[in-house]
C-alpha cells in the first residue's frame, strides 16, 4: 500500500508555494462549470427549454436556500455567489470519483481540488471576509460592530472565536468529507490489485463508494452553500 | 503504513510553509468564474426570470382587468335588457290606450254619421210631404178651376147650382183639412 504515500507537485512563482495539481484541477472544475453554464444559457428564452430549465433549477434551489436564512431583500444579490459555489463545489468533488492520475515520482496530479485544505480554507476564508464586507455595507460599521457585543457586552470572545471556528469549520468540513473520500477509493483501488479476492471486494467496495461519494460530494456542496448564507445572514439581517 | 505528515492540513507540512500561491490562484479562479458566470449565464438567466415574473404579473393583471370590463359589460347589458323589456311594456300599453281611444272615436264618429244620415233622410222625407202637399193643392186648384169652367158652361138650375156650391165647398173644406 505505498500508492497512498504521495506527494504533491510544488512550483513557486515570485517566492510564493504552489500546489500545481490543486491549481490545474481547480481551474479544470471552473473550466467545467463555466461551459456547463454557458451551453445551458445559450438562446434564453420566457419559456424555458432544456439547458436554461437546468439553471432556473439551480437558481431556483439556491433561491430556497437564501430564502430559508434571510429575507429575499437582502439576500437576493447573493444568488450569484450561492450558485456559483454550488456548481462549483459539487463539480470539484466529482472531478476525483472516477480515477487518480500519478506522475513517475508518485505525484498526485488528478484529485478533488476540494480535497486541498488550501483550496477549501481558501474559500471559506474568502466567504467569511466576504460575510464581514458585506456586513459593514449593508448595516454600517456602527451596527457592525456593535453586533459583537449582542446580547450582552461579555460574549465578545466567543464571537470573536466564532468568527475563526466557523472559517476552519466551513473548510475543513469540506476538505475532510473530500479528502477522506479519495483516501478511501484509493484504499479500495490499492486492495482490488492486490489478488482474485482483493480484486471482488475492492471493485465492489469502490462501486458502492464511488455512489456514496457522488451521495457527500453533493451534500457537502449543499451545506457549504447553506452555511455560506447562513453567516451571511448573520452579519447582514437586522434581527440578530 | 502512513506518513504521518500526509495528515497535516493539504500536505502543506511536506512542502513546508503555507501555500500562499495556491491560495492566490484559487482566489482568481473562483472570483474570476464568479465575474463569468455572472455576466454570461446567471446575470441573464436572472433577467430572464425577471421578464417572466413581470409578464405573468401583466398577463395576471390584464386577465383581472377583462374580468371586471366583462363584468361591467354584463352588469350593462342586464340593465339595457331591463330597460328594454320596460320600454316594450310602456309601449304595449300606450298602444292598447291609443286603439282603444280609436275604436271609441271610430264608433263615435260612425254614430254622429249615422244620425246625419237619418237627419237627412227625415229632412227629405218632410220635404217630399210638402212637395206631395203642394202638388195636390195646385191639382184642387186646377180641378176647381176645370169645375168652374164647366159650371159656366153649362145651364144650371137652382137645385144643382147649390148641390154644386155645396160640393164645392166641401171640396175646398177637404183640401183646406188635408
Amino acid at each position: 500500500m505505498t500508492v497512498v504515500e504521495h506527494g504533491a507537485p510544488y512550483g513557486e512563482v515570485f517566492g510564493l508555494l504552489y500546489n500545481k495539481s490543486s491549481i490545474l484541477m481547480s481551474l479544470i472544475a471552473a473550466v467545467i462549470v463555466f461551459l456547463i453554464a454557458i451551453v445551458c444559457t445559450r438562446n434564453l428564452k420566457v419559456r424555458p427549454t432544456g439547458g436554461q430549465n437546468f439553471i432556473e433549477w439551480i437558481l431556483d434551489f439556491v433561491r430556497g436556500i437564501i430564502g430559508s436564512t434571510m429575507d429575499w431583500k437582502t439576500g437576493g444579490r447573493f444568488i450569484t455567489l450561492g450558485a456559483t459555489l454550488l456548481m462549483y463545489i459539487f463539480v470539484a468533488n466529482m472531478l476525483g470519483l472516477p480515477f487518480a492520475i500519478y506522475d513517475s515520482e508518485h505525484q498526485l496530479w488528478w484529485k478533488s481540488p476540494t480535497a486541498d485544505a488550501t483550496i477549501t480554507l481558501t474559500m471559506a476564508t474568502m466567504i467569511v471576509v466576504l460575510t464581514h464586507y458585506y456586513g459593514v455595507k449593508t448595516k454600517g460599521l456602527k451596527e457592525y460592530a456593535k453586533d459583537y457585543v449582542r446580547p450582552m457586552w461579555f460574549l465578545l470572545p466567543i464571537k470573536l472565536v466564532e468568527e475563526f471556528a466557523n472559517t476552519l469549520t466551513l473548510g475543513l468540513r469540506l476538505y475532510g468529507n473530500i479528502y477522506a473520500g479519495e483516501i478511501l477509493l484509493g484504499l479500495l483501488a490499492t486492495l482490488g490489485i492486490s489478488g482474485f479476492f482483493g480484486g471482488v471486494f475492492g471493485a465492489l467496495g469502490m462501486l458502492l463508494w464511488m455512489a456514496f461519494s457522488v451521495f457527500i460530494g453533493a451534500i457537502q456542496a449543499y451545506i457549504f452553500t447553506m452555511l455560506t448564507m447562513v453567516y451571511m445572514s448573520h452579519k447582514v439581517s437586522a434581527d440578530h | 503504513m502512513f506518513n504521518a505528515n500526509l495528515f497535516i492540513l493539504g500536505a502543506a507540512g511536506a512542502a513546508g510553509g503555507v501555500e500562499f500561491g495556491t491560495i492566490l490562484f484559487q482566489l482568481v479562479i473562483f472570483l474570476v468564474l464568479l465575474f463569468l458566470l455572472k455576466k454570461y449565464a446567471f446575470g441573464p438567466v436572472m433577467n430572464i426570470l425577471k421578464e417572466r415574473e413581470e409578464h405573468i404579473a401583466a398577463e395576471l393583471d390584464a386577465a383581472e382587468q377583462s374580468n371586471q370590463e366583462a363584468r361591467a359589460l354584463l352588469e350593462e347589458q342586464k340593465k339595457a335588457t331591463k330597460e328594454a323589456h320596460a320600454q316594450i311594456q310602456e309601449m304595449l300599453e300606450s298602444a292598447k290606450k291609443r286603439s282603444d281611444a280609436q275604436a271609441e272615436e271610430i264608433v263615435l264618429t260612425a254614430k254622429k254619421e249615422a244620425q246625419a244620415l237619418k237627419d237627412m233622410a227625415a229632412a227629405d222625407i218632410e220635404r217630399e210631404k210638402e212637395k206631395a202637399v203642394e202638388a195636390i193643392q195646385e191639382q184642387i186648384a186646377k180641378f176647381s178651376v176645370e169645375i168652374a169652367a164647366k159650371i159656366m158652361k153649362k145651364e144650371l138650375n137652382e137645385a144643382d147650382q147649390k148641390a154644386l156650391v155645396k160640393s164645392f165647398i166641401n171640396d175646398m173644406q177637404k183640401a183646406g183639412d188635408q
